[in-house]
C-alpha cells in the first residue's frame, strides 16, 4: 500500500497520548506520522530508530523548520500549549491539540487572539463527544424530550492517585491545576456541549495527597439558559477502575441519564420520537466500529473528524473559541474556591 | 511448536471486578470473588464441565488465584492458565501518576540484579535505543513473574500493546515477542487484537499464523472493528488460529445465540468466557458444546 499521498503529520509531546495518536494517524489509510517531537529522546529515538519512516526531534520548532507538514498534532503538557499552538499559528500549520485549552485563562486568550488574526484549521481533543453514549445523551437533550429541565447532575471518577503524584500533572506551574482542569474538562465541555453556555459557578475543592493542586473539586453551574447544577470530580476515588463519567438531567417530562456504559431514559409521555416509560440504551447496542482501533473508538472518530476538516474544509467541531469558554469556567471555579466559595460570573 | 490451545478458556475479567457493560456490576463481582475460594469454586464446577484453562492478567489479585490454583489437587495438574500481558490499566493509571519516562525506570527496576547489571554495563538511555529485544524480553518476563510454577497454556500480548506496535510499524517487537515466549516459556505467544482484519493481514503475510489470534467476535458486532464484514475474510481462513472474546457481547447475548454465531466460521480454535457463578458456567458451557465442533476440519460457508 502506498501512502505517498497521504497527510504528513508532526506529533509534539511524545507521552501516552502522543504515542495513542501516533499509532492511530499512522494506521489510518490517508495519514502517516512523518515526525515526532519530545524533549526527552528516551522513546521517540527508540520509535524512529525502529521505524526509520519517523524522524525524531527534541525540539518543536525544528521540527517545523524542517519537516513538510500538512498537520501537528499537540500532545505535550498543558503549559507547553500556548506556545505550541502559537508557532503552528504563525507557520499556518493546522493542528489538533489535547484538552484542556491551556494551564492558564491568559494562554488561551493568547491562542484565540492569533487564530482571529489568522485563521487556521485546528480542533481541541474534548474526544468525550466522540463516545457513543455521550453523542447519543445529546441527541436526547436536543431533541427536547424532557420537556422543561429542572436541574443537572454531573460527576467524573478515577482511581489514580492514592500517593503524592510525581511528573507535571503534579506540577500547578505546568499543569495548571489539578482534577478539575484534567478531568473536570472533559464533563464541562459535555455539559456545555448539551446544555449551552455557563454563566455563573461557585465552588469548592480538596487536596488528598497533592500539594499544589486540588484532587476533588465540587462545582455548582448556572447555565445562560437558566437551568443550574452540579459537578462532583475526584482522582482518589477507590473502585473506579477507568474514569467513569455521570450526567443526569431532569425534566417535566423526565429523566435521562448517561454514562460511558450508556443512557437511561424514563419519559412520563412519548416525546420527540422516544417512547413513554423506559428506553435503556447499552454499550453494545450503540457501539460503532471503527478503521482503527488502538485504546477506544472515540479517539479515531475525532481524529478522522480532524482529518475531514483538512480534506473538506468544513469548521471545527470542537474550536478553542469553545475550549476557552471551558477555560474561563475552570478558571472561576478556582477563583471562587480560593473567596471561600463566593460566586464568580463568567 | 504446537498451537493447539483449549477451546473452553475462562476470562478473568469477572474475578477481577471487570465489566465492560457496567462498572457498577464490575464493583460487586469484585466484592464477590475478595475470597479467593470463590474463584476457586468457580473454576473447579467449570473443570468438571470440560473447561481446562484460563486468562490471567497480573492484576493485584492474580498471585493469591495462582497461589489457590498450585494448592488445589486437581486444577495444579490439569488447569492451565494464559497470562495476558501486560496488565495494560496499571501502566496507563502509572503514567498519568508518573509519566512515560519515569514509569518505565520504575518498571525496569524490577528486574534481577544480574538483569539490571547487564542493563547498567550497557549504559543508560543507549540501552533502549539500542536493545530493544532485551527490552521486550525483560518486561514479559518481568510481567511473567506471578505465573511461576503453573501450567501455561499461551501467554498472550495485550491488544493495546498489539495493536499499538502495529500501527506504529515495529515488526521486530512482534517477533521478538513471539520467539522469547516460545523459547523461554515453550508455549505459544499469543496476541489480542481489535483490528482484526488488519493483524490477520500482517501476520499472514509474515509466516506468523501459528500464533492464536484474540479479537471480539458478536452477532451484535460489539467490539468488532471495522465490521462483521471486514472480519470474514481472516474468519473464513483455516489456517488463522481465531480465538474469540466478547462471544455474548458483555451479557446482551444468550450463550445459544452466540455459539450458533460462532458455529460458522472455520478459523474459530476456541472460546475466551467470563462466567461469574456455577449456574452461568453450566448454561455458557453447555452451549458451547452444544453449537461448537472445534475439532473439526473448515465448514461450508453458511
Amino acid at each position: 500500500m502506498t501512502k505517498s499521498h497521504s497527510i504528513r503529520i508532526g506529533i509534539t509531546g511524545f507521552g501516552k497520548m502522543g504515542l495513542l495518536h501516533t499509532a492511530i494517524l499512522n494506521g489510518f489509510e490517508d495519514s502517516k506520522v512523518v515526525a515526532v517531537s519530545d524533549p526527552s529522546p528516551m522513546i521517540t529515538k527508540v520509535l524512529s530508530n525502529l521505524n526509520p519512516n519517523i524522524h525524531a526531534y527534541e525540539d518543536l520548532s525544528e521540527m517545523l523548520e524542517k519537516e513538510p507538514l500538512d498537520a501537528v498534532v499537540i500532545a505535550s503538557p498543558v503549559s507547553f500549549h500556548e506556545s505550541a499552538a502559537l508557532a503552528c499559528i504563525e507557520k499556518g500549520i493546522p493542528f489538533f491539540m489535547e484538552k484542556p485549552l491551556v494551564a492558564h485563562l491568559q494562554q488561551g486568550k493568547n491562542i484565540c487572539a492569533a487564530l482571529e488574526k489568522k485563521p487556521t484549521p485546528h480542533m481541541i481533543g474534548f474526544m468525550c463527544r466522540y463516545i457513543e453514549a455521550f453523542q447519543k445523551g445529546q441527541e436526547v437533550v436536543l431533541s427536547k424530550a424532557l420537556g422543561r429541565l429542572h436541574r443537572v447532575s454531573a460527576s467524573i471518577y478515577v482511581a489514580q492517585l492514592f500517593n503524592k503524584g510525581v511528573g507535571w500533572r503534579y506540577d500547578r506551574k505546568v499543569s495548571g491545576g489539578g482534577v478539575l482542569l484534567s478531568q473536570g474538562s472533559h464533563v464541562l465541555d459535555l455539559l456545555t456541549w448539551y446544555f449551552g453556555k455557563i454563566t455563573r459557578v461557585n465552588a469548592e475543592v480538596t487536596s488528598l495527597y497533592s500539594s499544589e493542586i486540588e484532587d476533588a473539586a465540587h462545582v455548582m453551574l448556572e447555565f445562560q439558559s437558566g437551568l443550574r447544577g452540579v459537578l462532583d470530580c475526584c482522582w482518589s476515588k477507590r473502585f473506579h477502575r477507568t474514569p467513569e463519567t455521570r450526567i443526569e438531567v431532569a425534566g417535566d417530562n423526565g429523566t435521562l441519564t448517561v454514562t460511558d456504559d450508556g443512557i437511561s431514559l424514563y419519559l412520563d409521555e412519548s416525546a420527540s420520537g422516544y417512547q413513554k416509560g423506559w428506553t435503556n440504551l447499552t454499550a453494545p447496542e450503540l457501539y460503532q466500529g471503527v478503521e482503527v482501533d488502538v485504546g477506544g473508538g472515540q479517539y479515531t472518530r475525532e481524529l478522522r473528524d480532524f482529518l475531514n476538516i483538512l480534506k473538506t474544509g468544513k469548521p471545527s467541531p470542537i474550536t478553542a473559541q469553545q475550549a476557552l469558554h471551558v477555560q474561563h469556567v475552570i478558571e472561576a471555579a478556582y477563583l471562587s474556591a480560593e473567596r471561600k466559595g463566593t460566586p464568580e460570573v463568567i | 511448536m504446537t498451537t493447539k490451545i483449549d477451546s473452553i478458556i475462562l476470562g478473568h475479567n469477572p474475578f477481577f471486578g471487570i465489566d465492560h457493560l457496567s462498572a457498577q456490576r464490575g464493583n460487586e463481582k469484585s466484592q464477590r470473588f475478595e475470597d479467593v475460594g470463590k474463584i476457586i469454586e468457580v473454576l473447579k464446577h467449570s473443570h468438571s464441565l470440560g473447561a481446562r484453562g484460563m486468562m490471567m492478567s497480573t492484576h493485584p489479585r492474580a498471585q493469591s488465584v495462582s497461589k489457590a490454583i498450585l494448592e488445589d489437587s486437581v486444577l495444579s495438574s490439569s488447569w492451565r492458565v494464559y497470562p495476558l500481558v501486560p496488565y495494560i490499566q496499571k501502566y496507563v493509571r502509572g503514567s498519568n501518576e508518573k509519566g512515560l519516562g519515569n514509569l518505565l525506570v520504575e518498571t525496569l527496576s524490577q528486574a534481577t540484579l544480574g538483569q539490571k547489571l547487564g542493563l547498567l554495563l550497557r549504559g543508560g538511555k543507549g540501552l533502549i535505543t539500542k536493545d530493544l529485544k532485551q527490552l521486550v524480553e525483560l518486561l514479559v518476563d518481568i510481567e511473567m513473574l506471578p505465573f511461576q510454577k503453573l501450567n501455561l497454556g499461551a501467554i498472550f500480548l495485550h491488544d493495546v500493546v498489539t495493536d499499538l506496535v502495529f500501527n506504529l510499524g515495529l515488526d521486530n517487537a512482534f517477533e521478538y515477542f513471539r520467539d522469547h515466549v516460545q523459547k523461554k516459556y515453550g508455549v505459544p505467544a499469543a496476541f489480542v487484537t481489535k483490528n482484526l482484519p488488519a493483524i490477520h493481514r500482517k501476520f499472514k503475510a509474515n509466516g506468523w499464523l501459528d500464533s492464536p489470534i484474540m479479537a471480539s467476535l458478536n452477532s451484535v458486532g460489539f467490539y468488532v472493528n471495522p465490521s462483521i464484514e471486514a472480519c470474514q475474510e481472516a474468519l473464513f481462513d483455516p489456517n488463522l488460529n481465531f480465538v474469540a472474546m466478547n462471544s455474548l457481547a458483555s451479557g446482551h447475548l444468550s450463550p445459544d445465540d452466540a455459539y450458533k454465531f460462532l458455529a460458522r466460521y472455520p478459523a474459530l480454535r476456541s472460546v475466551v468466557v467470563g462466567v461469574s457463578r456455577k449456574e452461568s458456567a453450566t448454561q455458557t458451557i453447555g452451549a458451547m458444546s452444544r453449537h461448537l465442533k472445534f475439532e473439526l476440519p473448515p465448514q461450508e460457508k453458511l
